[in-house]
């Protein structure tokens, strides 16, 4: 890092001091088992986290331990269970990990705490890959039941009955990387633990909830919302940190005038390079699968197999099967594996070991998730270098001007919705073919009891239950169809939905990927990356979910081209806003129809990124109905401004890919949970940007079918929405002038990658001006900026 | 926006489809006979057109409430009894080995009372003394050895099992796979008072109500002995546990549990690859049902019920119960006797699976009978060498090594000496002779036709080794088995 050439593009360099440890007493009322074995392991006290978790326990409080990454979180929650299968010897918990990988990680862990302290009723791991005689011991005998949230949703939950003792003596529910429980996932989970806490009921207990999270700004709200009633947080830290160097790498400008930046993942590979030659193990986070493997491939390619052999590097990501992770895994804990490049799917607790250093290639959209990316490194108390290399999107180019952001900024709220109507209806659905409801009398969480009647009557005509009126009055529901609703819901449309991808040549399966991702990566044609090796689609069977693949050695890469039209379901809600020139910007809030549908690809050379091709595909389009927030820009003022209707419809979709970008950092969004689409002209589509600059937008709107003007959406990419579109309508003026500040402070002349876009480029011969100088123009005329 | 407005908005499912259309498809299917003709199997439900008329004929009739199945069920038995005079007389000229029941002269009959007692209807059904299920009069149940019972079965518990008091049971459900939303709407239970077998079954007349349905099974099974079943160790019985538990009653008791399923693909694997109820019925007891319900259908039967209380269809689950029920019945008989004792004009691979039975369950007398007769019969090549093997292992267990040398080459000359089905033979006769009767020279010369048995590799190393021994032992190993 000391090289000149690296130390110019060092946009920022901060050391995080070590911190020293807080420690408590452990508690007297503490099992003496338990006191025992801390003992015996040398612990003479806890941090103070720990203890306050375990007093606060005892007092009945559901938890939530919000503390960093290496804290001892884990103690924090096995105390207190620990505790109560010392004093009463029936007691179960229930212990939920987000994967498997994790869970088979922490049953290892929890055992050897449970046989240090006398605890001899066992954890059994219960997933789809446990045989069926530890099944039975698992049902029958296990005190602690490690699994994940689909076991639970789609084996326990419907099969209940032959849980009855578990659930009868239920005392804790244990789940863990509760951060990781946001946007769809969260609000699946929010559902099951409905369903969960309805069928303990009905055998008879009331368990005690205890979760844990990685840093989020609003733990106790984010968990209260997913237990549908109220959690404390414990958040007062008392264990130790090793001293860490924060750094952003921005990647040199090639093009100051375009904005054009190096390639950040060229870049992210050669800091990479440097520290593996100096021996310093590095873990690399891509931000996608594509990305992975083409990191993968350049870091092979650039490191000599005499320095380093190419099975020690390796990429980790999902879609590999599980015994390829695993191998993955033990390698890294063994040393044996030196660099790593990953996806988020190596950014929860997996025990890995320690890494003496973590490169984020591209900011992975949320604080939450870099600084859990970050504390992947130096996990042995030593300390460790955390790397930033932000790409030219516009949100990372903002955190590059405003480095400091980092450590300043607070991380994000998690955001669920559990009463999304499609997951709502789908969970009720499984809630009653586990349990009849009862109405009046039965609710489901905090759901409100005229919603959940609603529901009901709803399911009822569509004759998925059966009202029956009961004899004390009232009616019950019950399930009446053959189906297993359970087996058609996916937590994480991670599993029937998927696409099996096969190699034809071997004539064996290699991935499996969900439905919406299949779109883009795997189109006929698509070059397919996996494992470092490129495959080519030969075909794909949509029907039957299958694609089939054969390697090929192509010197380009795909990227596909999305199409997305947006029309106006409903409007809830309408307003005006007025800045500093008293001209009124018209917004609204409501149901939007979102078509998205993959219409092209790209080839994309590999190392000079240029493009060599383009091809057609010819897929269904995905249709959903989803929340929207939008502006409307009158025609009043389109016309006022000195440019062409075409270039002010180009500077308003620049000033779009600002709102957005803002709309991610600025409100603490997830931009993967946040799509635009741009508006220009009434009843035909139009091509414009959308999300990316790869991406093609065909809009059309019904809305103003008389009386048209441009409108900027932005849209809940889940469908049903999450409450993204209201929080941006609780926002909408620090939304707006935000964007606009974002446009006017970029030091770039007719708009870069970084705040408006590249449109500036396909303008800029055009003497009546450019995208960026159209953008803000609109700002400036509406006196959103001075 | 309201829950109900986006509710409004929701796709349509389409998990399933309208269920009268389903309904509707049931098209009944009249088998053709032609007269004269001896028939290949004998039918169930003859085809005597006049009774089905008057069957039909009733059932479209106008009353569809209590009276109806008692309707539908005398006529079945009018026509039922037509079949059993017909078949009698079919019989006499089918050499079968299958013993009938000299049941010419009586007409067959049961009688169905029909209680309803709040939300569960009981039909009881008793039949005669002298019923017949295909070729089986199911009340010889009684008079099985339950020594040999409990050996088909693998399970010792079975010998001590006083089979007056066995309970026979087959539910008919809301889905398949099992769940706490999936319901046994229709539960069968069969038993004997006395020679009569009595066949009740328990109808839900409405969701949400059977604590009643479940405290009769509860006490039905605490009075019996043991339960047989159809795959109900996996299917019927943990649904009927689930059922205890979401009605909050105590837990069923539990009895030794004979899943007859298990016995029959142990029997008949062979010779009929898949043994559904049905294909046991076909090919084992020789009847085929007429106009059957198909089991997919059953659920939607169901629903439908549930919401018009039309009988028509729901008949034909009743029906379908019943004959399920009986056919279990009738299943223990056959799969008994036929272990009991040896019927010489049984299939060989019938046999050879008996033998096996018998193999596994320690009944040595039993196995080496059942392998001797295919041995000495007429199967197939590759069957007379399974049995031929699994003999001589048996005569191996007591020693008798000579003699089971002599069987397989007994069996040897049957399937043709140089046979590649001769090579599993010749690889046992080498094995005897080299670690039981030390005839090295013996056992390398049959070792010369073991490949197809053993593969290559496997044979020389086994030939290296045979020489090396004959060798140490001076034993000459010039001349070869067949003189070439």
């Amino acid at each position: 890092m000391s090289d000149p050439k690296v130390a110019r593009h060092i946009a920022f360099d901060h050391r995080e001091p070590s911190q020293d440890a807080c420690y408590a007493d452990i508690p007297g009322e503490l099992s003496m088992n338990v006191q025992t074995a801390l003992r015996a392991r040398g612990m003479t006290r806890l941090y103070s986290h720990q203890a306050e978790a375990f007093q606060r326990a005892q007092s009945g409080e559901n938890l939530v331990i919000a503390t960093p990454t290496a804290s001892g979180k884990s103690l924090c929650y096995n105390l207190p269970v620990l505790h109560a299968l010392s004093v009463a010897p029936d007691t179960r918990a229930l212990y939920l990990f987000p994967t498997k990988a994790l869970s088979r990680d922490q049953e290892e862990h929890l055992r050897v705490d449970m046989r240090e302290a006398g605890v001899t009723q066992g954890a059994i791991t219960y997933d789809g890959d446990t045989p069926g005689d530890a099944r039975r011991a698992a049902r029958e005998r296990a005190g602690v039941l490690v699994t994940n949230p689909d076991m639970v949703h789609a084996g326990i939950l419907p099969n209940h009955a032959g849980w009855a003792r578990f659930f009868a003596n239920l005392k804790f529910v244990v789940v863990d990387e509760v951060h990781v429980y946001r946007g769809v996932l969260g609000s699946h989970l929010a559902n099951v633990l409905r369903r969960l806490q309805r069928v303990a009921a009905f055998h008879g207990s009331h368990p005690q909830f205890l979760f844990s999270s990685a840093t989020i700004s609003n733990p106790s709200a984010h968990a209260s919302r997913l237990l549908g009633s109220p959690v404390g947080a414990v958040c007062e830290n008392g264990a130790p940190s090793a001293q860490r160097r924060i750094l952003v790498y921005n990647p040199p400008l090639i093009n100051a005038e375009l904005g054009m930046r190096r390639s950040y993942i060229s870049c992210a590979v050669d800091r990479a390079v440097d520290l593996l030659k100096a021996n310093v193990s590095t873990l690399v986070f891509g931000q996608s699968r594509n990305n992975v493997e083409v990191m993968l491939k350049y870091l092979r390619d650039r490191l000599p197999e005499s320095e380093l052999a190419g099975e020690q590097i390796q990429a980790y990501r999902g879609g590999y099967l599980p015994e390829t992770r695993r191998r993955i895994e033990r390698g890294l804990r063994e040393g044996e594996v030196r660099g790593v490049v990953a996806t988020n799917a190596l950014e929860l607790g997996i025990d890995i070991g320690g890494l003496d250093a973590v490169i984020c290639a591209g900011y992975p959209g949320t604080m939450a998730a870099l600084w859990q990316r970050f504390g992947r490194g130096g996990r042995r108390g030593r300390g460790s270098l955390a790397m930033l290399v932000p790409s030219s999107s516009p949100l990372d180019q903002y955190l590059a001007q405003h480095p400091s952001m980092i450590i300043e900024t607070p991380v994000e709220e998690a955001r669920i919705d559990p009463d999304n109507i499609e997951i709502l209806i789908d969970h009720l659905k499984c809630a009653a073919f586990e349990l009849q409801f009862r109405s009046p009398g039965d609710t489901f969480g905090d759901l409100s009891s005229t919603s959940l009647q609603e529901a009901l009557e709803f399911l009822e005509t569509q004759r998925m239950v059966r009202a029956v009126s009961a004899r004390s009055g009232g009616k019950t529901y019950h399930w009446s169809t053959e189906a297993h609703p359970a087996s058609h819901v996916s937590l994480r449309s991670l599993s029937y939905d998927n696409f099996v991808i096969i190699d034809v040549f071997h004539e064996r399966v290699i991935g499996e990927m969900d439905f919406r991702s299949s779109h883009t990566m795997l189109h006929e044609q698509a070059i397919y990356q996996h494992e470092g090796q490129q495959y080519q689609v030969e075909q794909l069977d949509y029907e039957n979910h299958k694609a089939f693949v054969r390697k090929v050695e192509p010197d380009y890469y795909t990227s596909a081209q999305t199409r997305v039209r947006v029309s106006v379901l409903e409007e809830e809600a309408s307003d005006i806003l007025t800045f500093g020139a008293g001209i009124t910007l018209p917004v609204g809030r409501g149901e939007v129809d979102v078509v998205e549908k993959v219409i092209g690809y790209k080839k994309i050379r590999f190392h000079t990124h240029e493009n060599v091709g383009y091809g057609e595909v010819y897929l269904p389009a995905v249709e959903k109905a989803t929340t929207a927030f939008w502006i409307v820009v009158p025609e009043l003022v389109v016309s006022a401004l000195p440019y062409s209707r075409v270039v002010v419809m180009d500077g308003l979709r620049g000033w779009l890919k600002a709102l957005r970008a803002v709309a991610a950092v600025g409100l603490m969004m997830d931009p993967r949970d946040l799509g635009s689409a741009f508006v220009d002209e009434p009843g035909i589509g139009s091509n414009g940007e959308f999300s990316s600059p790869r991406s093609l937008v065909e809009v059309q709107e019904g809305r103003h079918s008389f009386h048209f003007e441009p409108t900027m959406y932005l849209f809940d990419a889940v469908a049903g929405g999450i409450g993204l579109a209201q929080r941006l309508w609780e926002d909408q003026s620090a939304l707006v002038r935000r964007s606009a500040e974002l446009i006017d402070t970029c030091p770039c002349q007719h708009g870069c990658p970084s705040c408006v876009g590249p449109g500036g480029q396909s303008n800029s011969d055009d003497s009546l001006g450019d995208r960026k100088s159209a953008a803000l123009a609109m700002c400036k005329h509406l006196g959103v900026v001075g | 926006m309201s829950l109900k407005r986006k509710l409004a908005r929701l796709p349509r499912p389409s998990i399933s489809t309208p269920v009268n259309q389903q309904v509707s498809s049931i098209k009944p299917q009249v088998e053709k006979r032609e007269e004269g003709s001896v028939p290949p199997e004998n039918f169930l439900l003859a085809t005597d057109t006049s009774v089905v008329a008057s069957l039909k004929k009733s059932r479209d009739g106008a009353d569809r409430q209590q009276s109806t199945l008692s309707v539908r069920l005398e006529h079945y038995q009018q026509v039922y009894s037509a079949r059993q005079r017909r078949r009698s007389s079919d019989l006499t000229s089918t050499a079968t080995s299958v013993p009938i029941a000299a049941a010419d002269a009586s007409t067959p009959e049961w009688e169905t009372t029909i209680e309803q007692q709040d939300a569960v209807r009981i039909m009881t059904h008793r039949l005669s003394l002298d019923y017949q299920q295909g070729v089986v009069p199911v009340c010889r149940a009684l008079r099985q050895d339950t020594l040999s019972l409990s050996r088909l079965a693998l399970s010792a518990e079975w010998a001590e099992v006083d089979l007056h008091r066995v309970v026979f049971l087959d539910t008919e459900t809301t889905g398949l796979g099992g769940g706490t939303g999936i319901i046994p709407f229709l539960i069968g239970l069969a038993w004997f008072e006395d020679e009569t077998l009595v066949v009740q079954q328990l109808l839900l007349e409405e969701l949400g109500e059977e604590e009643d349905m479940m405290a009769r099974v509860h006490e039905r099974v605490a009075q019996a002995t043991g339960i047989v079943s159809y795959n109900g160790k996996t299917y019927d019985w943990p649904l009927l546990r689930t059922r205890a538990v979401m009605t909050r009653r105590p837990p069923l008791p539990t009895r030794p549990h004979l899943d007859l399923l298990h016995c029959a693909r142990r029997v008949y694997r062979k010779r009929l690859g898949h043994v559904r109820l049905v294909d046991i019925e076909e090919h084992v007891l020789q009847m085929r049902r007429h106009e059957d319900i198909s089991g997919e259908e059953i659920p939607s039967v169901y629903w439908q019920y549930l919401e018009d209380r039309n009988e028509t269809d729901l008949d034909k689950v009743i029906v379908h119960n019943v004959h399920d029920l009986i056919s279990l019945v009738a299943t223990l008989v056959v799969l008994t006797e036929h272990y009991t004792t040896l019927h010489p004009d049984d299939d060989p691979r019938d046999q050879l699976c008996r033998a096996k039975v018998g193999f596994r369950a320690q009944d040595w007398g039993r196995a080496e009978q059942f392998a001797q007769a295919v041995v000495e019969g007429q199967g197939s090549p590759e069957v007379i060498v399974e049995a031929a093997v699994l003999w001589a292992r048996l005569c191996g267990r007591r020693r008798d090594y000579e003699r089971a040398v002599s069987i397989l080459h007994q069996a040897t000359d049957k399937v043709a000496v140089a046979s590649v089905f001769a090579a599993a033979l010749h690889l046992e006769i080498a094995k005897i002779y080299e670690h039981r009767l030390k005839v090295m020279d013996l056992a390398w010369r049959h070792a010369q036709y073991t490949a197809a048995a053993e593969g290559l590799p496997a044979q020389e190393k086994r030939l290296s080794r045979l020489q090396r021994r004959c060798k140490r032992l001076a034993v000459p190993i010039t001349s070869q088995l067949f003189g070439c």
